[in-house]
């Protein structure tokens, strides 16, 4: 029956009413014209970027054939393979840090009478929306050997200091930048356990902790897994932190090597391509390491999907304010502390690893905009905000047809669909950025160069993102509440404004947002795509560190983090608290 | 008042879900149209609603024709008036109560007052007067039920269509809802149609109901009828609690059958031309049993295999003497005399001749 029904309504959606051949021409373009566009972006690029690593000639440009020789060269050469080594130790490392942060602060969330803990949710958060140069930077600022305030705290009472500059440093910063992954994946899990499978485990005489252990554990396991390697695939890709921990030290991982490729004379886009390769199909590997995993084990484990039972709330009895400090100590360290230190800074006239609250100044941020760097700063925060409008609209629009063709197409377009909306996460971003030089630089129209290419970046790589969030909306709408406008009277306009409009806008807005913000914070991609004249925000602060401005940058770090806290405010009032909890 | 003419609907070629079903339903009617999930009973509802286009035949709503295969005419469903309870209630989780209701009279373009005095009355009948600013996620499933149901009454339609409307809610509720759905419906002398699986549902609440199987109506009747006089063995098994067996019938006296366990009168006329195998059917509440021999027509020797207690009788499975493997089922009404039989006791079964119906060959 089910099929039958399933099958009898796709049929009726397209022979509804007695739509003429428009209907028909439109609804024709519909299903296929977003598949070739995001095809085109997703596609083109990477077939380039594979082209361009088999490429003899060191330049895009150049004049060459096609070789081994990137390959091999690449395998030769030391300084690969201890990046090789240094991107395998950060990523294992920052995922365990996360993990074992992560997981347990979900727990005290979502299951224990914890004080407050409806309340931390939002800070928790806040990483998963600040950009990981902010994380680079104020980790620099508090743990650098010399100028660290928190190293300044040490001395003062006796301690050694810590160095940032170093793979531990990496992945201390790494692991807490993604703690939010985790905790978004654990949250739900943590919350849909039914609660009577750890009943009965106590029931025949294990302790709270045995069962934590035995029971509870095991059955989040699978999400825990997904939340985990979304990190690695993350880790792996991440330009931002290392930028600022790394690169000055001459400590490479792959994406800053890739960079220096592109960016630092003499240029070597064929090897930047190569070694891109190479990063690709270490992304690919934890994606299908997921896709194999979660497949198996969602087998296993049927009794936590999407029933709806309550999960019983552990009390913590004694333990429930020593609990209590311990996530605010995790929040004052983890979250506070980065945002404390920056604001420090970029009050202060000169940076030296303690603060003279005699000295604050706002001088910093007069110069910002009137100073030296004045024509800098209001291009790249005049094409940020265009940036994120511009992308954050197309990127709306787009995934929304997406999205629409992935839940209510039919036949092979939904099977295209979801594979392209997916393919882009497993591509990281400093990836994303090779693959459009090598796509745009002698693409017969000029985008290089202009903001286009990085509109076409950011739409591209948030398209996983919206069409998920658009897709849950979309979901939401069944098409008995279409039917059931139609059958009081409402023309199929009417349901579209009065109906199914309403029922999209938060996710909407919600991937708006998100698209927005995105393109405020974005490093990864923008960093190979930018010019001087299409400089964005988080590329000038890239390029002011490498001067070795500290208060300017941190004063400059300070209005993007602005920018992206009221955003989120805002959408969080708009969406009535739901804007975090929809992503 | 509703009239299907021929109705047939195919998916592919080879998919066809309704074959040339006709019925009429008349003005102030309740007819239920019954069957087993996949019957296409659903997909009659959605062509007369407009929600499919059906392959041929006529859907006529109030003598209006709104949809015809032949003459390739198809009303679109907002322009055909009627009203349509969906199973999910399909309310709109983000218009209020009031605006579920309210919207059908606005396309309608009714003055404001007019729209807010139906609102109230209509949200009355269904005893939902004070709920009126409520969002439909604030109601608990019955209540959302009956705002569905307001919400398809709310502007007179010509005729309500409802598909399986009472499948979501739980048993009690269902059992005092059936009531409530008829005094609506009866009240507002309003036409229904009312899709449902559960056989008891369609008994209490239609007037008449079509019972239908693999596409096609097999019986059309009154449901005291379908229940009396079941049409064919899949009507008489689908009615419920009742013995269906295969047997011959005595070719020397036809008012005979013979069963593997014994040889029965019956209560029907066999024609001539149906002489060899029957399937009949007794049943349950028609069987009695009794330790002792009543010395009667139509007794047999059976053990009780299993005794339960359904509230208002109780439940037997027994089993002939002759015949281990034959399963009888029995409703026993009388308590006083079902609890003094015992599992694993023999007894005299015993039903009487007219209760023993032929209802046509294997």
């Amino acid at each position: 029956m089910s099929v039958e029904k399933r099958s009898s309504r796709d049929k009726s959606s397209i022979r509804h009413g007695d739509r003429g051949c428009r209907g028909r021409v439109t609804e024709w373009l519909l299903q296929r014209l977003p598949l070739i566009v995001v095809a085109f972006l997703v596609l083109y690029p990477l077939s380039m970027l594979i082209y361009g690593s088999f490429w003899s000639g060191t330049r895009i440009t150049a004049p060459g054939h096609l070789t081994l020789n990137n390959f091999i060269g690449v395998f030769k050469n030391p300084t690969v393979m201890g990046a090789v080594l240094s991107t395998l130790w950060v990523t294992l490392g920052a995922t365990a840090v996360s993990v074992s942060l992560g997981v347990p602060l979900a727990w005290l969330v979502a299951r224990t009478d914890m004080p407050g803990r409806s309340k931390v949710r939002m800070l928790t958060l806040l990483p998963f929306f600040t950009s990981s140069l902010l994380v680079g930077v104020s980790w620099a600022l508090l743990l650098s050997p010399q100028i660290g305030l928190l190293n300044h705290v040490f001395s003062t009472i006796g301690l050694p200091p810590l160095n940032i500059f170093s793979i531990g440093g990496l992945i201390w910063a790494t692991g807490l930048y993604h703690i939010p992954y985790l905790f978004l994946f654990a949250l739900p899990a943590f919350q849909a356990i039914d609660s009577s499978l750890e009943e009965s485990s106590q029931i025949i005489g294990a302790g709270v902790f045995t069962t934590f252990r035995r029971v509870t554990l095991p059955l989040i396991a699978p999400s825990i897994a997904s939340g985990a390697i979304l990190v690695a695939v993350s880790s792996i890709g991440l330009f931002g932190i290392v930028a600022i921990l790394g690169t000055p030290k001459g400590i490479f991982l792959l994406t800053n090597f890739i960079q220096r490729q592109v960016s630092i004379f003499p240029v070597r886009h064929n090897v930047a391509a190569a070694v891109s390769v190479l990063l690709l199909i270490g992304t690919l590997f934890f994606i299908a390491l997921q896709r194999r995993f979660i497949t198996r084990e969602s087998r296993r484990f049927v009794t936590i999907s999407g029933k709806v039972s309550r999960a019983r709330t552990v009390e913590l009895g004694p333990w429930r304010w020593p609990a209590a400090a311990l996530y605010g100590l995790f929040l004052f360290v983890g979250v506070f502390l980065p945002y404390l230190v920056l604001v420090l800074v970029s009050l202060s006239p000169f940076w030296s690893g303690s603060v003279s609250l005699s000295t604050l100044t706002l001088g910093n941020y007069h110069d910002l905009f009137f100073g030296t760097y004045a024509q800098a700063v209001r291009t790249a925060f005049g094409n940020s905000i265009l940036l994120g409008v511009g992308a954050a609209t197309l990127s709306a629009g787009v995934c929304l047809v997406m999205a629409w063709v992935i839940h209510r197409g039919t036949g092979w377009f939904k099977v295209v669909a979801e594979f392209l909306a997916m393919a882009p996460v497993a591509i990281p971003g400093i990836v994303f950025g090779v693959a459009f030089l090598w796509a745009w630089i002698r693409f017969p129209i000029q985008i290089y160069g202009t903001l286009w290419i990085l509109v076409i970046a950011y739409v591209t790589r948030t398209i996983p993102h919206s069409t998920r969030v658009l897709g849950s909306s979309i979901m939401q709408i069944s098409r008995d509440l279409e039917e059931s406008a139609r059958v009081v009277g409402a023309s199929s306009i009417r349901v579209l404004k009065d109906i199914v409009f309403p029922l999209l806008k938060p996710g909407l807005l919600a991937a708006w947002a998100f698209v927005f913000i995105l393109s405020i914070k974005e490093l990864n991609t923008s960093i190979l795509l930018v010019t001087t004249k299409t400089n964005v925000l988080a590329t000038l602060i890239y390029d002011i560190y490498q001067e070795g401005f500290y208060v300017k940058l941190s004063a400059l770090v300070v209005i993007e983090s602005a920018v992206i806290i009221v955003t989120l405010i805002v959408f969080e009032h708009i969406l009535k608290g739901k804007f975090i909890s929809e992503q | 008042m509703i009239s299907v003419r021929n109705l047939v609907k195919c998916y592919t070629r080879d998919v066809i879900a309704v074959k040339d079903v006709s019925f009429d339903v008349h003005q102030g009617e309740i007819v239920a149209l019954l069957g087993p999930s996949g019957c296409g009973k659903t997909t009659v509802l959605r062509c007369i609603a407009g929600f499919e286009r059906p392959t041929s035949g006529e859907i006529y709503i109030d003598e209006r024709l709104v949809s015809s295969g032949d003459q390739g005419l198809l009303t679109p469903v907002e322009n055909r008036g009627l009203g349509f309870v969906h199973q999910s209630y399909a309310l709109w989780p983000h218009l209020s109560v009031y605006r579920n209701l309210s919207y059908a009279l606005e396309l309608r373009k009714f003055p404001q007052k007019e729209i807010h005095q139906r609102v109230q009355q209509t949200l009355e009948l269904v005893r939902l007067g004070g709920y009126v600013d409520r969002l439909p996620s604030e109601l608990s499933g019955g209540e959302q039920q009956r705002v569905a149901l307001a919400r398809s009454l709310v502007y007179n339609p010509s005729a309500i269509l409802l598909d399986e409307p009472l499948s979501n809610l739980d048993a009690k509720l269902r059992e005092q809802t059936r009531f409530e759905l008829r005094r609506l419906f009866k009240g507002l002398n309003i036409s229904a149609l009312y899709v449902t699986h559960d056989q008891s549902e369609a008994l209490a609440i239609a007037d008449r109901c079509i019972v239908m199987e693999k596409g096609t109506i097999q019986q059309i009747g009154k449901p005291i009828e379908l229940y009396i006089r079941p049409g064919s063995t899949f009507v008489a098994d689908f009615m419920g609690s009742s013995n269906i067996f295969t047997g011959v019938v005595c070719p020397d006296d036809s008012k005979n059958v013979d069963l593997p366990w014994g040889s029965f009168r019956h209560g029907c006329v066999v024609p001539s031309d149906r002489k060899n195998e029957v399937v009949i059917c007794i049943r349950a509440k028609d069987i009695s049993l009794r330790p002792d021999d009543p010395g009667r027509e139509n007794t047999f020797q059976a053990r009780i295999a299993v005794k339960t207690f359904a509230g208002d009788f109780y439940k037997f499975l027994i089993t002939p003497v002759e015949k281990p493997e034959v399963e009888v089922l029995v409703h026993i009404y009388d308590y006083e005399k079902a609890i003094r039989m015992e599992e694993g006791d023999t007894v005299f079964v015993s039903f009487p001749p007219a209760c023993c119906q032929v209802i046509g060959a294997p």
